[in-house]
């Protein structure tokens, strides 16, 4: 299960989003997908095709908060359409499903004819740092941790 | 004059003269022009839980202070440590513009180019905030207001701080920006020559209005910093960028503009591989100035 936070986000950057999570739950999924086909129409008129705004909507992962680690990422496979499949069992760990994320994300972008100008090919380093998230127990440090990022509140803010 | 409104005559005057095309990926334009090669994919995700990037080393942390400044921006920790600064840097090195500017501009982090005006309002807009919010807790901290006017912009010009406080009891005059506009003349005179010293304010008169617009400017500066208060400090490279860095960076970590990244990142030398620390806000970095130092070559970052 994921869900916006009850706590908002002071950050500027993300202002129009948080606007929208401010709402309630109700409203939550109404303006939601009126944002999310807002930035579709950006992202198009701006020419990118849809598989990165799949991506950029899977970053929304970090913003959200969720009962498993692991549905930052899976719980918004429905919407972003990446080329994950979840699996909850052990066997992959919640580091191993960051990273297989990052990879899918690096072999998606090495494939594009030209850079993209909404989603940069680092973003994930956003998310990531043994500084801005010292508990991260995500073996790798640039591993991006959308856990940690949706608990707080200033990471994003630059 | 109307209350409420100020004339104040300013040069439009873009403070930082060069803008710069960029790594930064709110710059398509510049991928545009023929730049794409700064962005170009060139991480390659290696086995062994090995990232691999390509960049350039800037400049190593010389030092990371540990005041939570947005939290009390009002407090003589701040202060000084901006007094410090100024001192020791009159001039901001990677930008020309001097320390003074350069302090500010981190701290509602805003890198690009500013007019005088807009740029004089929201360093005074940020300050009448905080100085209002730390004076609405302690009335008497508006003390605070006589250091920073003295310490910083070296004046021993007395300012009626006791008509200041009155103003705050007075009904529909809360704001410290309201007081302020009561008697801008030696406020507004003094911080602009901290923020542009020598600038010429005789040949354009703009209005610098006490408008709902400035108001919400100012409290959107502060919910920038807010929003950073928890994790960022202020660190200076030895290079002599100012910026905001992660709380735990250390000296000795280095910052370094990776191709792929819209913001420089910190790495801590691990052996020879590198440990992510996380990424920065430096002053002189975020429009794509990196790109000017790139040579032919690009070192190799293994970030483990």
């Amino acid at each position: 299960m994921i869900r916006a936070p009850e706590s908002l986000s002071d950050s500027v950057h993300d202002s129009a989003t948080w606007r929208y999570f401010a709402s309630g739950t109700w409203d939550l999924t109404f303006a939601y997908l009126g944002y999310i086909i807002n930035r579709f129409d950006l992202i198009a008129g701006r020419g990118d095709d849809s598989l990165e705004s799949g991506w950029w909507l899977s970053t929304m992962g970090a913003r959200l908060q969720a009962t498993h680690h692991k549905d930052h990422i899976y719980g918004l496979l429905g919407l972003s359409g990446i080329s994950l499949h979840p699996n909850y069992s052990d066997s992959v760990s919640t580091a191993d499903v960051y990273s297989q994320y990052v990879k899918a994300w690096l072999d998606v972008s090495k494939t594009r004819p030209t850079p993209s100008t909404s989603l940069p090919e680092l973003f994930f380093l956003q998310f990531a740092g043994i500084c801005l998230f010292p508990d991260q127990d995500l073996h790798a440090s640039w591993v991006p941790n959308y856990p940690a990022s949706a608990m707080s509140s200033d990471v994003k803010s630059i | 004059m109307p209350h409420g409104s100020l004339t104040i005559r300013l040069l439009p005057c873009p403070v930082m003269s060069k803008v710069y095309d960029g790594w930064a990926m709110s710059q398509p334009a510049a991928a545009d022009r023929g730049l794409a090669r700064y962005y170009a994919s060139a991480s390659v995700f290696a086995l062994g839980n090995k990232l691999t990037v390509f960049g350039i080393r800037i400049s190593p942390i010389l030092r990371r202070e540990n005041i939570p400044f947005a939290r009390c921006a009002g407090s003589p920790k701040l202060i000084s440590y901006l007094r410090d600064y100024v001192a020791r840097n009159r001039v901001y090195k990677p930008t020309g513009t001097t320390g003074f500017q350069a302090f500010f501009r981190v701290l509602i982090q805003q890198s690009g180019p500013m007019r005088a005006n807009e740029l004089l309002a929201r360093v005074q807009g940020i300050w009448d905030r905080f100085i209002h919010e730390e004076a609405a807790k302690r009335p008497a901290d508006t003390k605070v207001y006589r250091v920073f006017l003295k310490w910083i912009l070296g004046t021993r010009r007395s300012y009626d701080y006791s008509r200041l406080r009155q103003l705050h009891s007075v009904p529909g005059c809360e704001t410290m920006w309201q007081s302020l506009l009561s008697k801008p003349e030696d406020f507004l005179r003094y911080l602009l020559e901290a923020l542009l010293p020598g600038h010429d304010a005789s040949s354009t008169i703009f209005t610098l209005a006490n408008s709902d617009a400035n108001m919400l400017l100012a409290i959107s500066d502060l919910a920038a910093v807010r929003a950073a208060e928890g994790m960022w400090r202020f660190a200076e490279t030895e290079s002599g960028h100012l910026g905001l860095a992660p709380k735990f960076t250390e000296p000795g970590d280095v910052v370094c503009v990776i191709r792929g990244s819209s913001h420089p990142v910190i790495l801590r030398p691990a052996g020879d591989k590198f440990v992510h620390v996380g990424v920065c806000w430096m002053l002189g970095l975020m429009d794509g100035e990196g790109a000017e130092s790139l040579g032919e070559s690009l070192e190799k970052f293994e970030i483990v």
